[in-house]
Parts: C-alpha cells; sequence; structure tokens
C-alpha cells in the first residue's frame, strides 16, 4: 500500500528531474521518528509531452528505482499545471497527495515536515510558506520581493484565505479532499493554487502551514511569465466577487 | 458570504454613518475641529489605510528571509546526487 503519492508536473525538466527524484530517495527514505524503513510513497510524472527528453531520463530512472517507485503519466502536449494535476491524480494510489515543483525550488526534505504536521491534527491540508518564521526564498532580487509582499498583501485583505502563501504549489493534501478541490477550480497559473486555498477555506477545510525555503531555480527555464500581474489582478479579482 | 458582498456591506453601513452624522451636523454640539473631523473621517481613514499597507509591506519586505544557507546546501546535495546517479548508470 502507497501511503502519499507525489506529483511532479514537469515540462522541459530533463536535467533537474533525476535530482529532484534522488533527492527524494534520499530524505523519504531515510529512517525517522515516522517510519524506521522511510516513508511509502510513489512519484508519478506528468510530462506534458517536453521536446527536451525528459521522459526519456523518467525510463532510465524506472530502470535504476523501479517502475512501481516512478509512474510516468504523459501528455500529447503542454496542457497547463492545474489540468497536470488532475491528470495524475487518476493513477495516484496514495491516501494522501503531495504536489510540488520539479525544478528544485521545493526541496524533498520538508515533505517529513509536511507529513508530521498533518498528522498532529489530521489536517484536511498542509501548505509550504516562504511567508511565515522560518520560511525565506534565495535568489530574489528587492524588486521581486516588493511584488511578492504586495501581491500577497492585497491577497489577504481581499480574500482573508486563513493561509499566508497562496501563490505556492509546495502542498499536501487528503486525496478527496484535493480530488473535489480541483474539480471547482477553474483558474490558471499562480492564481489557480490562490484558488485552491480560498475555496479550501470557504469549504471549511482544515489547514495548517509549514515553513518552506524557496531556492530560485538553477537549471532550466521558468514557464511562467509574461502578463502575469494582470492576469494574476485578474484572477483576483474574479475571486473577490465569487468566493 | 462572498467576499465583495462583505465590503459592499460594510461599506454601505459606513456611508450610512457618516451621512447621518453629517445631516445632524448642525444639532450636535461641535467644536470646529471636531466639525471637520466628520467632514473629512472618509478621506483620513483612507489615507491612514494606505499608509498602514504601505508600513506593513515595507516591513515585511524588510524581514522577508534570504536563505543562502539552503542555496548553499542544496549545491552540496546536487553534486552528491549526480555522482551518485551516474554510478547508478544514469546518462545525463
Ligand atoms: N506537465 C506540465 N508541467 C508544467 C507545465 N508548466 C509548468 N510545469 C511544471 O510545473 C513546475 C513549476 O513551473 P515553473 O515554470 O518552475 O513555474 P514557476 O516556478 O512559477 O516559475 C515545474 O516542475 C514545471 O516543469 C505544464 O504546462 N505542464
Ligand atoms: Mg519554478
Amino acid at each position: 500500500m502507497v501511503k502519499y503519492s507525489i506529483l511532479l508536473p514537469t515540462y522541459n525538466e530533463r536535467e533537474n528531474l533525476p535530482l529532484i527524484v534522488w533527492l527524494l530517495m534520499k530524505h523519504l527514505g531515510k529512517s525517522t521518528e515516522l517510519s524506521s524503513d522511510g516513508i511509502s510513497f510513489e512519484i508519478i510524472v506528468i510530462d506534458d509531452g517536453s521536446p527536451d527528453g525528459t521522459q526519456d531520463v523518467v525510463k532510465q530512472l524506472q530502470q535504476i528505482y523501479g517502475s512501481e517507485k516512478i509512474v510516468l503519466r504523459p501528455r500529447e502536449k503542454k496542457l497547463g499545471l492545474g489540468t497536470a494535476y488532475v491528470h495524475g491524480l487518476k493513477y495516484a494510489k496514495g491516501e494522501f497527495i503531495i504536489i510540488m515543483d520539479a525544478d528544485l525550488s521545493h526541496h524533498p526534505k520538508f515533505i517529513l515536515d509536511f507529513i508530521r504536521k498533518q498528522k498532529e491534527k489530521d489536517y484536511d491540508i498542509v501548505t509550504g510558506s516562504r511567508y511565515i518564521d522560518h520560511g525565506g526564498v534565495y535568489g530574489w532580487d528587492l524588486k521581486r520581493k516588493i511584488i511578492s509582499r504586495g501581491a500577497n498583501y492585497v491577497a489577504q485583505v481581499l480574500l482573508r484565505p486563513g493561509a499566508s502563501d497562496l501563490t505556492g504549489s509546495f502542498r499536501l493534501y487528503k486525496r478527496d479532499v484535493l480530488q473535489r478541490l480541483v474539480e471547482s477550480c477553474i483558474s490558471k497559473g499562480y492564481v489557480f493554487q490562490m484558488e485552491m486555498l480560498v475555496r479550501a477555506n470557504r469549504a471549511n477545510y482544515t489547514l495548517a502551514e509549514v515553513p518552506i525555503t524557496f531556492v530560485d531555480r538553477v537549471y532550466g527555464q521558468s514557464k511562467l511569465g509574461g502578463n502575469e500581474i494582470v492576469s494574476y489582478v485578474m484572477g483576483l479579482l474574479k475571486l473577490f466577487i465569487s468566493t | 458570504m462572498i467576499k465583495a458582498v462583505e465590503w459592499a456591506i460594510g461599506g454601505v453601513v459606513a456611508v450610512a454613518i457618516w451621512s447621518g452624522m453629517l445631516l445632524n451636523l448642525s444639532s450636535l454640539d461641535l467644536d470646529a475641529f471636531e466639525k471637520h473631523l466628520v467632514l473629512y473621517v472618509p478621506l483620513y481613514a483612507v489615507i491612514s489605510f494606505g499608509l498602514i499597507s504601505l508600513g506593513i509591506i515595507c516591513y515585511r519586505v524588510a524581514t522577508f528571509r534570504d536563505c543562502p544557507e539552503a542555496a548553499e546546501e542544496l549545491q552540496h546535495e546536487i553534486e552528491a546526487a549526480k555522482e551518485d546517479l551516474r554510478k547508478m548508470g544514469l546518462k545525463f
């Protein structure tokens, strides 16, 4: 029985994927007070036909770690993050689902903190936060910090969502909670992550936060971009009038 | 309740209280300073909300923690991972 399913959406993460998988094995496989022989988990890679050969790397990793541990559920073309979770969820066997980026900005060691926190009060959702004590970022200049804090403040005031890090995408969900939330969320990009937590708050799911450090990606390129600020504001207003 | 509706109700209540005070301004026994306050209270409210918000954001930017130690630890782990994965036969 697999207890935790880790969803890794990838698009052109050929360099990062082996590293993140190795780190997951290292940190979740070690003996802790949670379990003497490591956490029971599977990794589900949802690759959207990356032209850089990410899937080729997945196959190599399956040879090393086994195709039970590393499951490849590819899609034809780049269809976005939100639907990638829906797709991965269909195949996930775990009781809990962990979502994280595959670009090494989310360090697997924090998953142990997520699991500990979840067990404390049987929370429905545990979310990583860069904004609380002991959280933080690396590689952000002043401008990015101002935009991040400003955008977050406006969302806090308007939506009162009961969570400090709305746009992060490093979280643990109970499986059925994620299923229900993901079906009711329609936004894209950063707003999708925000909508998930806002709807969770309105539905009275219980939520806890764990501090995480966010290290900007070393390899590859960020796929979000362009009119991020405009779409953030539009998405925020949509949530303001609908939740 | 939908947040926009909450805000709208709050706004209507605030405007009602303020206009009630304005309408009864002559019957309230106020000195010139108090009258000025009543007249301009929405403006002062908006200004102070803006200033407080600005203060909070500045404070949060200033205390936004940089974590070079996390980046450094990751870098070491990446090196170890590459070496180990190569040994296990992965072709990068
Ligand atoms: N399957 C899939 N993964 C995606 C897509 N867009 C981004 N990703 C992955 O989602 C994660 C976060 O994306 P990233 O570009 O780093 O976003 P940022 O950190 O917000 O700049 C990474 O693991 C990406 O490879 C997509 O359209 N499909
Ligand atoms: Mg990223």
